[in-house]
C-alpha cells in the first residue's frame, strides 16, 4: 500500500472534517492543560528559604510520648541545637514517617538561648514522608537558636530521618546526644501561592548556569512553547 | 565560455557514452535531506526544541550518570584516546572542582536540596570555576564507563573542544545541546519507522513521532551528557531501515545501511549488544523472502549487513589491544564482569522475570518489589528525574495508570480489528519481537550482574529507550482505535496527555531544584 493512499483517496471534504476535529480536539485538551497549570500553580507554593544541610538519608531517632513501649531507642523529645532559621520563616517542614492515616501529633518549638522564640501551630502531614508545622508567627529576624520536636499522643510513633553526623553535633534527646541530625526545610509563610514565587523561582533559575539572568528561565519558557505550538501546528495537518 | 583549446580537446574526444557526472557529495546530501518528509523534520524539530529546554532547565550534572560521561569526553579530547576500565574514578581537577561549586555532592540523590540559589553563592561557583585546574589529570571514569565505546564521545569531543576556552558549565550546556540534536534523529528516524510500518494511517504517524517527542524522560535524558542519547537514535534508524526492508525488499545498499545503524549502536553503547539478536533475524527473514527459498545466497546480503555492522567494533577491539592498552573486548573488564560471581542460570532467569513482572509463586525472591512492571517501569516511565530522586506525589503514579489502561485497551481494540493483516506480517512482527526481547534481556542480564556484586538493581526506564519506536507504535495504533470518526480526537488527544506530562514534569524539576 501506498504510503500516502490513505490520505489521498479521501475526499476532500472528509480530509477538512477530520482536521477540524483534530483541531478542536487540540483547542480543548491545551485549554484543560492551560486551566490544569494555572489552578497548580495557585496552589500553596511552601517555598523553601532554605534547609539545615542534613540529607534525609536515615533513620536516626524514633520518637512517641510513650517511649518505653515504644521499643528500644525511642524518646519523645528531639532537639536540635545550631539551627539559622532565616527571617520570614512561616513553617517548618521535618522529614518524618508516620502512620499517614491519622493527623500526626506532635509540638514544635523553635528556642533562641533560654527563650521559646515561638510554637507550631497544628502539625500535618504533607509530602510522601513529611511533616509540616507551621509556626504561630513568620519569623521578623533570623534566629540561631534550637528547634524541639516533641511526640504527643502516645499510640503514635514517628521515625525522623537525617543523616550521621561528628560526635558533638548530634541532636539531643532525654540528656543524651544522638548520633545524627534530623533534616529540616525553613520555608516561607503560608498564602503565597506559586504566582507569587514565580519572581524568586525565576531568579534561582537565572543562577547555576552557563550563563546567568532572566535569559535563562525565559529561554526554557520560550523553547517549550515553540516545541508544543510546532507540535500541535503539524498535528493540526498531519493528514494533509 | 568554453575556450580554444577546450573547444579542440572536445573535438578530439570520441563520442562518449553518456554516463551521469558523479555529483559532489554535499549536493547528494542537499537531494537526500530534500527527501525527508515535512512531518518528520518537524516532529524532530519539536524533539530538538523540546529537550534543548530540559538540557536548560536541569542544572549541571543533576542527570544520571552525566558527571562519568563527561569525564569519558573530556578524557578522549585531552588524552587522544578513550578511558581505560580502572578500579575506581578519579575525576580531573578542573571536573571535581566544578561539582563543588555546583554543591554536587550535598544534591545529587537528595531532593530536598536546592540548586545555587543566592548571589554569594552564584560569585563562589564563578570564582571557583575561573580557578579552572587541570583537566588531563582524571582517568576518564574509568571505572564507571571506562569500558564503553567512544563514538558518543567522539561526537562530544566536537562541542567541548569548541566550549574549551570557556568554564566546565559551557561545555556541559554545549555538549547537552549536541545530545538534544540526536534527539532530532531519533525522533525523524521514529516517524520514519511509522510511515514505513502503518503506511495506511498517516495521521498516526504524527501522533507517534510526537508521543515520543514530548515524553518527558526521554526528553530529560535527551538533554543530558549520556551516551545512551546516541544509542536510541542509532536503534530507531535501524528499526526504519527494517521496516523499509520488510516492506520494500532487502537489497545491497539497504543491508549496508543496516549493518552501518548497528554498527553506530554497538560503538554508542554495549547495550546495544541486546539489538543483536532481533537484528539477524529480521536479516533472516528478509533474506528468505528475496530469495524464497533456503540457500546460500539467503545468507549473503544477512551476512554483509552483519560484517558491516561487525566491522567497527573488531576495529575497536584491535585498537583496544594494540593501540589503547584497554581490554579487547572492554565491557567484559567492567561492569559487565562475571567472573567470581558465579551466576546460574535458573536464578537469572527468575530475576529476569521479576524484573519485568512479579514473583511467581514458588520464585526465589529478588529485592524488586511485588509488582516490577507498576514500581519500576510504569513509575519510571512517569517520571523519576534528576539521579532518580525526584518523583511526583505517589498520587500521580497511581492515576497514569488510567491513561496507560486506556492506551491499552485502545490498542488491542485496534490490534483485534487488523488481526487478518497482522497475520499475514508475522514474519515482520516477530522480528520486532526478538528486538525488543533482546534490548530486554541484556538490561536485566545486566542488572543480574549488579544484583550479585552489589545487591542493588539498575533497573531505570531510560535503558528500554531503544525501544521507542516500538513504544510510538503503540501510540500510533491506539489512535486508530476510534474508526474514521474519533481518530482525529484520539490522536489529538495522546497528543495533548503528552503535552501534559511533560509540561508538568518540568513544573516538578522547577520546583526540586529552584523553589
Amino acid at each position: 500500500m501506498d504510503a500516502s493512499a490513505g490520505a489521498e483517496d479521501e475526499p476532500q471534504d472528509a480530509a477538512g472534517e477530520r482536521r477540524r476535529r483534530r483541531t478542536i480536539a487540540l483547542a480543548i485538551g491545551f485549554a484543560l492543560l492551560a486551566l490544569g497549570v494555572v489552578a497548580t500553580l495557585s496552589r500553596d507554593a511552601k517555598g523553601r528559604i532554605r534547609t539545615n544541610g542534613v540529607p534525609a538519608q536515615a533513620v536516626v531517632a524514633i520518637a512517641s510520648a510513650d517511649p518505653g513501649g515504644a521499643g528500644a531507642g525511642a524518646v519523645r523529645t528531639v532537639c536540635q541545637d545550631r539551627e539559622l532559621i532565616p527571617s520570614g520563616t512561616g513553617a517548618i517542614r521535618i522529614a518524618l514517617t508516620g502512620f499517614r492515616r491519622v493527623p500526626p501529633r506532635l509540638s514544635l518549638t523553635v528556642s533562641e538561648g533560654e527563650a521559646v522564640r515561638d510554637a507550631g501551630r497544628a502539625a500535618r502531614w504533607d509530602a510522601d514522608a513529611d511533616v509540616l508545622v507551621p509556626l504561630a508567627h513568620p519569623l521578623a529576624r533570623s534566629v540561631v537558636g534550637s528547634v524541639c520536636i516533641a511526640a504527643l499522643a502516645p499510640e503514635q510513633r514517628y521515625w525522623l530521618r537525617g543523616a550521621a553526623v561528628g560526635a558533638f553535633e548530634g541532636a539531643r534527646a532525654g540528656g543524651r546526644r544522638l548520633p545524627g541530625r534530623v533534616h529540616l526545610e525553613y520555608l516561607a509563610a503560608d498564602g503565597g501561592s506559586w504566582w507569587s514565587s514565580i519572581a524568586t523561582i525565576a531568579r534561582r533559575m537565572g543562577l547555576g548556569h552557563a550563563w546567568s539572568g532572566a535569559s535563562v528561565p525565559l529561554l526554557i519558557v520560550l523553547l517549550t512553547l515553540t516545541s508544543i505550538a510546532l507540535g500541535a501546528w503539524q498535528l493540526a495537518r498531519s493528514d494533509s | 565560455m568554453a575556450t580554444g583549446a577546450q573547444r579542440q580537446l572536445s573535438r578530439r574526444r570520441p563520442p562518449a557514452r553518456r554516463t551521469p557526472r558523479p555529483r559532489p557529495p554535499l549536493a547528494r546530501l542537499r537531494t537526500r535531506l530534500a527527501r525527508v518528509p515535512r512531518g518528520a523534520a518537524i516532529c524532530a524539530l519539536v524533539a530538538i526544541l523540546n529537550a534543548a529546554a530540559w538540557s536548560v532547565l536541569v542544572p549541571a550534572f543533576q542527570m544520571p550518570d552525566e558527571p562519568a560521561h563527561y569525564a569519558y569526553a573530556e578524557y578522549l579530547v585531552q588524552h587522544g584516546q578513550p578511558p581505560a576500565s580502572q578500579p575506581s574514578d578519579r575525576r580531573s581537577s578542573s571536573e571535581e572542582a566544578a561539582l563543588e561549586a555546583l554543591k554536587f555532592h550535598e544534591m545529587q540523590s537528595f531532593a530536598e536540596e536546592g540548586t545555587i540559589w543566592s548571589a554569594q553563592e552564584q560569585a563562589q561557583m564563578r570564582a571557583a570555576l575561573s580557578a579552572g585546574g587541570s583537566r588531563a589529570d582524571g582517568n576518564g571514569a574509568g571505572k564507571e564507563v571506562g569500558g564503553e565505546p567512544p563514538l558518543y564521545y567522539a561526537y562530544q569531543a566536537i562541542p567541548y573542544a569548541l566550549a574549551g576556552g570557556g568554564t566546565v558549565l559551557d561545555r556541559v550546556q554545549l555538549m547537552r545541546l549536541a545530545s538534544a540534536l540526536v534527539a532530532g534523529v531519533t525522533v525523524l528516524f521514529t516517524f520514519l519507522f511509522l510511515r514505513e510500518a502503518l503506511p495506511a494511517v498517516p495521521e498516526a504517524w504524527t501522533v507517534g513521532a510526537l508521543g515520543v517527542a514530548f515524553a518527558p524522560m526521554f526528553a530529560f535524558m535527551s538533554g543530558a551528557v549520556n551516551s545512551d542519547n546516541l544509542l536510541y537514535a542509532a536503534s530507531a534508524a535501524l528499526f526504519y531501515l527494517l521496516a523499509r526492508g520488510f516492506r520494500r525488499g532487502l537489497d545491497g545498499r539497504l543491508a549496508v545501511a543496516i549493518g552501518a545503524a548497528l554498527a553506530t549502536a554497538l560503538m554508542a553503547k554495549v547495550n546495544a549488544f541486546g539489538l543483536v539478536p532481533g537484528t539477524a533475524l529480521a536479516l533472516l527473514v528478509l533474506g528468505r523472502r528475496r530469495e524464497r527459498a533456503w540457500r546460500p545466497q539467503t545468507l549473503a546480503l544477512p551476512a554483509l549487513a552483519l560484517g558491516v555492522a561487525a566491522a567497527p567494533v573488531l576495529l575497536e577491539m584491535a585498537l583496544n589491544a594494540t593501540v589503547w592498552g584497554r581490554p579487547v573486548v572492554g565491557a567484559t573488564a567492567g561492569n559487565f564482569r562475571t567472573s567470581a560471581l558465579h551466576p546460574q542460570l535458573g536464578s537469572a532467569l527468575s530475576y529476569a522475570w521479576q524484573f519485568y513482572l512479579a514473583p511467581l509463586p514458588g520464585m526465589s525472591s529478588h529485592p524488586l518489589g511485588p509488582f516490577a512492571l507498576r514500581e519500576l517501569w510504569i513509575r519510571g516511565f512517569v517520571g523519576e528525574f534528576g539521579w532518580v530522586d525526584t518523583f511526583f506525589s505517589r498520587a500521580v503514579y497511581d492515576v497514569a495508570l488510567v491513561p496507560v489502561a486506556a492506551i491499552a485497551l485502545l490498542l488491542g481494540r485496534t490490534l483485534l480489528a487488523r488481526r487478518a493483516r497482522l497475520r499475514a506480517r508475522i514474519g515482520e512482527l516477530a522480528s520486532y519481537a526478538a528486538l525488543a526481547v533482546g534490548v530486554m534481556a541484556f538490561v536485566a542480564s545486566a542488572s543480574y550482574v549488579s544484583y550479585l556484586r552489589y545487591h542493588e538493581s539498575i533497573a531505570q526506564v531510560r535503558y528500554l529507550f531503544p525501544l521507542l519506536p516500538l513504544y510510538a507504535a503503540l501510540l500510533a495504533l491506539a489512535a486508530p482505535a476510534g474508526g474514521r470518526r474519533w481518530t482525529p480526537v484520539l490522536g489529538a488527544a495522546i497528543v495533548v496527555l503528552a503535552v501534559a506530562h511533560d509540561v508538568f514534569s518540568q513544573l516538578l524539576v522547577v520546583a526540586r531544584y529552584y523553589a
